[in-house]
């Protein structure tokens, strides 16, 4: 090849390459170009020498090396017609010794010998190579891609089973002296796996060259370096690949500890393919749940394995999943295989895992739990029960005598030459009863309040209509004391009056018991237009600090050695400012020991629940009736 | 107190089930000058509605044993031979007003009761 051969050193540098013994040579390559130039040389050469050349191999590498020979000048039709060159299809040799995919020795040293020998026996222009066997005989020279055709095809195992089957025919005595040229495009050894099948297809030849990013290299020194650069890349894929398999081995531990919190968790867990509703993961949790196994589930439509109360409800979840990515439910109640009712929290999540959109649900058992409440509503029925009929025995009694006293008290005092002491004895008789109904009251009071559902009725009403009635109602039970009004507040309040009004007549009559040495009780009345206020205020002995605000407490009684000890259930403030708290209004108390206490009582004119304008009734809870007649 | 059985006299039911209450009631209203029929259960009501002249009015307790005061309240009113009849119901239940009233009650005193109200109830509905 001149233009090639026109530099000593490169031609020198090339040359190298091909041995003069008969050799089973590997060509590694990136470049297309570079293998059909490394081709040129081998085929030249061998021409050059008077050898026979074979080239087997793709339709377009040999066009593209009959170009190359071309612009070189040489003559390839009196080359082909002497039987120096001969070109094959590398696919169509291959055709002639595989049967059914596999390789056919025999038809293999048949076809390629037969070929091989005919090549060799071509007429001697020149002296035949010092290599030959018979020196009658040609050297041939072949170029061959059938090899690196069953490696690009993946057939890995025949692609090296064919470089041996050219080792075992270039030993073979029946056929004449050759050198083999095999190339493989280096891309085809990309992966990690084929490293073995590399070093094996290293092993089954002769000589190897690498790929031209090294062999074109001329220094020494450069491909000193382009080796050091080789190793640490391989160094370094070798870390890389060891980081892999580490992250690989962690990805492999943590679905192994997710496939194990999946199975030990005692919450049913369902995946659902969003696609079809289709179960494609249960549980053994939701297994148990449905008193069934995990297979029975799979496959299953997550609407229609009964969870849902019916098909509306279910799709409505599945809405909600699917255009929220979430989907609660407080409480589904199913029936297992075995018709026991069970209660479930339900949450269910779509997600993106591993690219693929999955839905997860979560079903938490909570029969436990619904059958305890359900036992406390019970108990709390019951409890309600026992309040009203405590409510209708304890007043039954009272009724009854209330209603005689005041029969008695109107017949006695119509009669004439009545003994006054008598008609005293049944006042006073009259005043306890009102006194035993009002302790009856505030008990009841109390435990409907321990329960939750005092009930209150608001309706909208005349403050100081409400203030004067209850001083008109409290004035007569009290000879010591007078009661003084001052001020208005011209409010409508939305309360419960009754409630309210029960509240005034205990600071009432509080003022009185607390005050025994003083004539009067003072009530002021003020307001603005968000707040009402009345305030009881009496000239008694006062409350210490100390006390002033757990004398809201239950139960809390005030004992202080240095004044006197009244007598009480210690209820009857606490339920006061329960009372007025659960209207969103105060109460409080300001005082000194000593220098009287002034209670106030202050009700919010701004509330939101009433701009309906509608009267209403609540309680805390909703229970049946709390008290009977 | 009279015993003349004038016919300006107003009849009124008392019902509840327990004795002395009736007993009591029966005394009040006596005294203010009714005459009084005093029943101690629900059927016994029931039976004198349909054999005796209807009563100008009915003090009807909110909680009788066997049958809830309200249920009977309801049933009065829906019936139009009975349905003009005012019916004051009585109770213990501190909401017994709202009950009454919700049942069709035409008035209502909570246990126990004040003699003067009564008279003054009794005489506003009978007006």
């Amino acid at each position: 090849m001149p233009a090639a051969h026109a530099a000593p050193e490169t031609t020198s540098q090339a040359r190298s390459q091909w041995p003069a013994a008969p050799e089973h040579t590997v060509q590694f390559y990136a470049d297309d170009d570079f293998l059909v130039e490394q081709i040129s040389h081998f085929v030249y050469d061998g021409l050059t020498a008077g050898e026979t050349c074979i080239v087997i191999a793709t339709k377009d590498h040999r066009e593209r090396l009959e170009q190359r020979f071309a612009r070189e000048g040489l003559d390839l039709i009196a080359t082909c017609e002497q039987g120096a060159y001969i070109a094959l299809d590398a696919a169509l040799m291959l055709a002639r010794f595989m049967t059914e995919g596999s390789l056919d020795e025999e038809a293999f040293r048949r076809v390629v010998g037969g070929i091989f020998a005919q090549a060799a026996k071509r007429p001697a222009s020149r002296p035949a190579s010092r290599h030959s066997k018979d020196s009658r005989l040609r050297h041939v020279r072949v170029f061959g891609e059938m090899v690196a055709l069953l490696w690009a095809g993946s057939d890995y195992a025949a692609a090296i089973r064919l470089e041996e089957m050219w080792n075992e025919l270039r030993e073979s005595d029946t056929s004449p002296p050759f050198s083999l040229c095999c190339a493989y495009p280096m891309s085809d050894f990309a992966s990690e796996a084929h490293e073995q099948a590399f070093r094996v297809i290293c092993a089954t030849h002769t000589q190897v060259i690498p790929d031209e990013r090294y062999t074109a290299l001329a220094d020494p020194e450069e491909r000193l370096r382009a080796i050091t650069l080789l190793q640490q890349q391989a160094s370094s894929l070798a870390g890389e690949s060891a980081g892999r398999k580490a992250a690989e081995e962690r990805v492999r531990i943590s679905e192994n500890l997710y496939r194990h919190l999946f199975e030990a968790s005692t919450d049913g867990i369902l995946v659902v393919d969003p696609a079809t509703h289709a179960i494609i993961e249960a549980n053994k949790g939701v297994a148990d749940l449905f008193g069934t196994t995990s297979a029975q589930l799979l496959g299953r439509n997550l609407l229609r394995i009964g969870l849902f109360p019916d098909q509306e409800s279910g799709e409505a979840v599945w809405r909600e999943m699917e255009e929220q990515h979430l989907a609660r439910r407080e409480s589904l109640e199913f029936h297992m295989e075995d018709g026991q009712l069970r209660y479930v929290e339900f949450v269910g999540n779509r997600f993106q895992a591993n690219s693929h959109e999955i839905i997860q649900c979560h079903l938490r058992d909570i029969t436990d739990r619904k059958q305890a409440e359900e036992a406390q509503r019970q108990l709390e029925v019951r409890k309600d029960a026992f309040i009203g009929m405590a409510s209708h025995e304890l007043r039954t009694p009272i009724t009854s005598l209330k209603a005689f006293t005041q029969v008695l008290q109107r017949r006695l005092r119509q009669q004439p030459d009545v003994d006054p002491q008598v008609l005293h004895m049944l006042d006073r008789m009259d005043e306890q009863i009102n006194r035993q109904t009002r302790l009856i009251r505030d008990l009841l009071d109390l435990s409907k309040m321990q329960a939750g559902y005092l009930a209150l009725h608001e309706t909208w009403f005349d403050l100081d209509d409400l203030v004067r009635e209850t001083l008109d109602t409290v004035q007569p039970t009290t000879l010591t004391h007078t009661l003084r009004l001052e001020g208005a507040t011209q409010a409508r309040v939305y309360g419960d009056r009754e409630r309210v009004g029960q509240v005034l007549i205990n600071l009432l009559t509080n003022a009185i018991k607390y005050s025994p040495t003083a004539d009067s009780i003072l009530v002021t009345m003020q307001g603005n237009r968000e707040w009402a206020e009345v305030a009881v205020r009496d000239f008694g002995i006062g409350i210490a600090p100390k006390h002033q605000k757990r004398i809201f407490e239950r139960f809390y009684q005030v004992d202080d050695p240095q004044t006197s000890t009244y007598p009480g259930l210690g209820i009857g403030l606490h339920i006061a400012q329960t009372i007025i708290e659960r209207q969103g209004g105060r109460l409080w108390v300001e005082s000194s020991a000593g220098n009287g206490s002034t209670f106030h009582c202050s009700l919010s004119l701004l509330r939101l629940d009433s701009l309906t304008g509608s009267d209403s009734h609540r309680s805390d809870r909703q229970p049946g009736s709390a008290e009977a007649s | 107190m009279s015993d003349s059985m004038s016919a300006s006299r107003k009849t009124i039911i008392v019902v509840d089930d327990e004795p002395d209450i009736v007993f009591a009631l029966t005394l009040m209203l006596g005294d203010a000058g009714y005459h009084v029929v005093a029943v101690g259960q629900a059927d016994d009501l029931m039976q004198h509605l349909h054999s005796a002249q209807a009563p100008d009015l009915i003090l009807l307790d909110m909680l009788l044993a066997g049958r809830d005061g309200r249920e009977i309240v309801r049933d009065l009113k829906a019936n139009p031979s009975t349905s003009s009849i005012p019916v004051l119901m009585i109770s213990a239940h501190p909401r017994g007003a709202q009950e009454a009233a919700d049942a069709g009650a035409d008035g209502f005193l909570a246990k126990p009761i004040e003699l003067d109200t009564l008279v003054a109830k009794v005489a506003a509905l009978l007006r």
